[in-house]
């Protein structure tokens, strides 16, 4: 044991234990042991430990030759330039991630970062046609095995990272793929292809009726632009978003419904206040939270994991804060930190993505904006869950990447972790879902994670965990069928002859319950003219 | 473009320019330091030749992600490390745990002594016999003091970089390494008097 004048030396010890003692301090602490023979005695112990430990160390590598990797790796090389230039088939793809990853943004995922002047209802709807776009031009990939572009060049290919896919691994993926192209043609489901707000939004239809908007989603079954319309029709212009902020009549929850058409920098004195006046509200703070996140700063991303963690405190049985958590969390570095929140949401009853309330505060918005309260009504329940579909896809899309970069650092049971629990969201929110929005944002949560196993896997060569995700990806196809049935089933009752009273019944069911047992919760007799 | 005399991490921006050429210098200098440095982690020699290379092309692979403000060879090192623990989870061996046997298996019958505390005939023992007791006591470490053992004592490295590469602190590091070697050394003395 140390006594204590010695104690003042032991950051010293522990210093030149670690190899970082400067030669001032080294000839202090050397000093003292001349004087001390317990310290002495306890530090020339350790260090003798420690040579021994070096030399432990020496005789392993001792009597290794020298390798010599400089010709395989750079022949791994040209075939990866080779596989890139030749817009690279889907077994290589964990190698490409970074411009994968780019590509799949570009087209896979049409719309940018949820964000300031973007009409929410229309994002959902870019998707989709974002989703048809992909599905219909994406045939399905056959494994290619890379060509080898100098066979003097390579080594004897022993590398499972550097190898082309094994016959199991190739023939599974080919399952895989056949699988995925059984994924239905989207047309059957609605496809939002407006600008929102940027080409008009509310401020500009006044006056409105309901007879208007419904004629607008009949004929949204069959033409895009009428859909579009609907998206405009809900959404608030940055202008009036900001009248209402600035309004002193505004009600609070018009107001952060305003603060969506907002840029993050506007939003958040809105949402703070409204967090402040409604301090349990975990929307709020999730909202709060999602704003602080979109600055992309260190600072605001502090604020934005104290907002989270309240909203998870308030709502501790709704996984969604920990996965925006986890999020925020990997932005900081902390890959630790946020395994373990996604390993939590994991364990969590599910995911509630608060539509509900959204629709209502938009819904207020839109009155205080000046629309007929019914018209208002109607439009919410027609667009409710737009915005949800989006944060939600976002989330998955960053998650995800965060999940190619562990796999690009090499760390590859962190990056599969990630993928797993992006999936595990994605089934999360399918199953909680109310809104059909919800829904569709869940199975394509599973795809993008799907996909990214898949190649994932496909790099390791685990073809038994392909052929699993084969499974997982023919009960999508199952879920997406489902889907695609629930929006005909809309069509039909929109074509039908319904009065005013009738439709407020549909907008209410919709506002209070969700859209996809809608003809559960209708009254029977309600229908008709 | 000579690569030649150029910093690491200057070869690491030529690369992210195409300059393949860059990578290969990397290569030629650390590929023996990373073939050693997973050979700690996967014992088996083809294995570790493999780890090295695939460390190497991930290097490659994320070339556009190195911030070259940054040191490049606490970046190898991380890459390198996540790629072995990884494959010790693919294939369901405890790594870390073979390095004693892979130790046991390469030591030299060769007679040489060791310094042990320095203190006189009683403290000289035969290589052999003094490794298979250190060594057993390094059987009793858990992954994580056994990394840091490796580390610091097989790799050289200072507490700053075993930080930088495990994802700890400096600071907790030396703590570990302080508690580890304390251990290993109440370890030795028990295993000595049973003997």
């Amino acid at each position: 044991m140390i006594k204590n004048p010695c104690e003042k030396y032991e950051r010293d010890r522990m210093a030149l234990i670690a190899g970082e003692l400067d030669e001032q301090a080294r000839a202090a602490l050397n000093a003292h042991l001349d004087t001390c023979a317990v310290c002495r005695e306890e530090c020339q112990g350790l260090m003798a430990v420690g040579a021994d430990l070096e030399a432990i160390g020496d005789a392993m590598v001792d009597d290794l030759p020298p390798v010599d990797l400089v010709a395989s790796v750079m022949g791994r090389v040209e075939q990866l330039k080779l596989t890139e230039a030749e817009d690279p088939p889907s077994n290589v793809v964990p190698l490409k991630r970074p411009e994968a990853a780019k590509r799949l943004q570009g087209v896979r995922w049409l719309w940018p970062a949820a964000g300031a002047g973007v009409a929410v209802a229309a994002m959902l709807l870019l998707w989709v046609s974002g989703y048809r776009v992909t599905r219909l031009g994406d045939p399905p990939q056959v494994p290619q095995v890379a060509q080898a572009p100098d066979p003097e060049a390579v080594e004897a290919p022993e590398l499972h990272v550097a190898a082309a896919p094994t016959q199991e691994t190739a023939i599974a993926r080919t399952a895989f793929d056949e699988a995925k192209s059984q994924l239905p043609d989207f047309a059957a489901l609605p496809r939002w292809n407006g600008n929102g707000a940027a080409n008009g939004g509310v401020a500009s239809v006044e006056p409105l009726s309901i007879d208007d908007v419904l004629a607008a989603r009949r004929a949204a079954i069959t033409d895009p632009e009428s859909r579009s319309q609907i998206a405009q029709w809900a959404s608030l212009t940055e202008d009036k978003a900001r009248a209402l902020v600035a309004s002193a009549n505004a009600s609070l929850d018009a107001k952060v419904a305003a603060a969506e058409a907002l840029s993050a920098e506007e939003a958040q004195p809105v949402l703070l206040a409204a967090a402040q006046a409604v301090p349990d509200n975990p929307y709020l703070r999730y909202r709060l939270a999602s704003s602080y996140g979109e600055q992309d700063t260190p600072e605001a991303s502090v604020e934005a994991i104290a907002q989270l963690e309240v909203a998870s405190e308030l709502d501790p049985d709704n996984a969604l804060a920990q996965y925006r958590l986890a999020a925020e969390l990997f932005k900081q570095g902390d890959t630790q930190a946020s395994l373990a929140a996604l390993a939590d949401a994991a364990t969590m009853t599910g995911v509630n993505v608060y539509t509900a309330e959204a629709a209502a505060y938009q819904e207020q918005a839109m009155v205080e904006s000046g629309l007929d309260p019914s018209v208002a009504r109607l439009l919410a329940a027609f667009t409710a869950g737009s915005q949800q579909y989006t944060d939600l896809v976002d989330l998955g899309t960053q998650l995800l990447q965060f999940g190619r970069d562990q796999e690009a650092l090499g760390d590859m049971a962190a990056a599969q972790q990630v993928y797993e629990a992006v999936y595990g969201m994605g089934t999360q929110v399918y199953a909680d879902a109310a809104f059909s929005a919800e829904q569709l944002a869940g199975l394509d949560i599973q795809h993008a994670a799907t996909d990214a196993l898949a190649g994932f896997f496909e790099f390791l060569n685990m073809p038994e965990d392909i052929a699993a995700l084969t499974e997982r990806t023919l009960e999508l196809v199952q879920a997406f069928g489902g889907i695609g049935e629930i929006f005909g089933q809309l069509d039909d009752l929109f074509q039908q002859a319904l009065n005013s009273e009738f439709l407020m019944t549909i907008a209410d069911v919709i506002l209070g319950q969700g859209d996809l047992n809608l003809f559960d919760n209708l009254p029977e007799n309600g229908s008709g003219a | 473009m000579s690569a030649e005399g150029h910093t690491d991490e200057a070869l690491m921006a030529q690369l992210r320019d195409g300059h393949e050429s860059a990578l290969a210098e990397l290569v030629r200098r650390y590929q023996n330091d990373i073939f050693r440095f997973c050979l700690h982690y996967v014992k088996t020699v083809d294995v570790a030749k493999d780890m090295a290379q695939q460390t190497f092309i991930r290097v490659y692979t994320a070339r556009e992600r190195f911030d070259t403000s940054r040191k490049f060879k606490p970046w190898l090192l991380c890459i390198s490390r996540n790629l072995c623990l990884n494959e010790l989870k693919r294939k369901k061996t405890v790594s870390m745990e073979t390095l004693e046997e892979y130790a046991s298996s390469s030591r030299a019958e060769s007679g040489e002594v060791l310094r042990f505390s320095g203190e006189g005939p009683d403290e000289l023992m035969m290589v052999s016999e003094r490794r298979e007791l250190l060594e057993r006591a390094l059987g009793t470490l858990g992954d994580e003091a056994r990394e840091i053992v490796v580390l610091r004592f097989f790799e050289r490295m200072p507490a700053r970089e075993i930080a930088g590469i495990v994802g700890s602190t400096e600071g907790a590091v030396r703590t570990k390494l302080h508690r580890i070697l304390a251990g290993l050394r109440k370890k030795f003395a028990s295993c000595k008097e049973e003997l």
